[in-house]
């Protein structure tokens, strides 16, 4: 077998693709990467937040998606569909079709051993030159473990949270989330290999 | 063949094999886990960190250390060797050997793809426990980009520098480091858009388009 030239797709591609998919694809510079499944741990956490923000949310102009709202990082050509995604106010989408957001408020990553490189190092690079994103939340699924960059400035200022008392405080969405909600329901031993 | 029970060792263990070694191991934990060699790139970034804090400080009482000073975090029973440490000021030791720092005030970490998860992830979170840290600086090599985790409080402030032209201030040293400092004489891929390690380990990207047009993407009869 010969070795296979790196593909390049356009951005204009990448979307024609993606919409006509029957499954989840990122985009980033050119490439194309196909969304594994999740754990259940990792959606029990997007449902805890999801659930919590939503709730939170009553009668105030945010929106808050879980898992399937694609976000568009234009100037670093990344599309990629956050695991928690929120928006407060205006919501800007790149077309009509109102299926790729522009400017979300804040990003949640439940973070996976085979991706915590790319969500702690290129991803919140390029996430980091979103004007509109104040917050980026990194939540561990192996422990209880909170990490929360906010924005300041030209920098981001993180704080760590590890235990089930405590709460993270989200200023820009005047909300807080105590992660003992975070984490309800999450089982944190290890499952029996096989019944 | 039998699964093997996992080995535990203590840090005295540790240690004592760690200093009749041939090659260098870090600890976590109980765990040992040898160390790769690394790259002429990531080498030559912390030879020229290294070259550049240790220039600047040599008038003081100050230390800096490449590769080869094992760090102690004693909250977090980890053992590792950071690409760069330095501080200014008395140094402490695990014991009369001297060979284990206990309180470094820099940690520099130069990023490789295998890496990269466990410097951001959880060897950070146990640098975080250093009281003596200030600043965990972490360097790419495939690329301009250096991220500063300076202490705050309970937090970090984090910024990340992308040009040749800007210098990152080290306070806590009383000195700085210019990225053409870090970067000289350090040449990238030619094309880094063809550099894997960018996505998600596990993503597969799809095979090229089709000349005529987008080329099939879902069913095994295509």
């Amino acid at each position: 077998m010969s070795a296979q030239p790196q593909p390049y797709y356009t951005l204009e591609e990448y979307l024609a693709l993606e919409r006509a998919a029957e499954y989840k694809s990122e985009y980033l510079d050119g490439e194309i990467f196909a969304m594994s499944g999740a754990s259940e741990r990792h959606n029990d956490i997007v449902t805890n937040i999801v659930w919590q923000i939503r709730s939170a949310f009553r009668g105030r102009p945010c929106r808050v998606w879980g898992n399937d709202m694609r976000v568009r990082v234009t100037t670093a050509g990344l599309y990629t569909y956050p695991d928690v995604v929120v928006v407060c106010g205006a919501r800007e989408f790149a077309d009509d079709q109102r299926d790729t957001l522009l400017n979300p408020t804040v990003i949640f990553e439940i973070l996976s051993p085979s991706t915590e490189g790319y969500d702690r190092g290129k991803k919140f690079a390029h996430y980091a030159r979103l004007p509109s994103l104040t917050d980026y939340v990194l939540v561990a699924q192996e422990e209880v473990r909170v990490e929360h960059f906010q924005r300041q400035g030209d920098s981001w200022l993180l704080t760590a949270f590890t235990s089930l008392d405590e709460t993270l405080g989200l200023a820009s969405l005047a909300s807080d989330l105590p992660l003992n909600l975070i984490y309800e329901n999450v089982e944190f031993s290890p499952a029996s290999p096989s019944q | 063949m039998s699964a093997q029970p996992q080995p535990y060792y203590t840090p005295e263990e540790y240690l004592a094999l760690e200093r009749a070694a041939e090659y260098k191991s870090e600890y976590l934990d109980g765990e040992i886990f040898a160390m790769v060699g690394t790259s002429t790139q990531h080498n030559v970034i912390a030879l020229n960190i290294a070259r550049r804090l240790g220039n600047e400080l040599e008038d003081r009482p100050c230390h800096v250390y490449i590769g080869d000073v094992r760090v102690r975090v004693a909250a977090s029973r980890l053992y590792t060797y950071p690409d760069v440490v330095a501080l200014c000021g008395p140094q402490e030791f695990a014991d009369d050997q001297k060979d284990t720092l206990l309180n470094p005030s820099l940690i520099v970490e130069v990023l490789s793809p295998s890496t990269e998860g466990y410097d951001r992830g959880e060897k950070f979170a146990h640098y975080w426990r250093l009281p003596s840290l200030t600043d965990y600086v972490l360097v790419a090599q495939d690329r301009v980009r250096v991220e500063h985790f300076q202490r705050q409080g309970d937090g970090w402030f984090v910024t990340a520098f992308t040009s040749l032209d800007e210098t990152l201030l080290l306070p806590s040293l009383g000195t700085d480091l210019p990225l053409a400092a870090v970067y000289k004489n350090v040449d990238f891929p030619l094309s880094p858009r063809r550099s894997r390690g960018g996505g998600p380990f596990n993503a597969r990207p799809l095979p090229a388009p089709t000349p005529a047009g987008f080329g099939p993407r879902r069913g095994p009869d295509g």
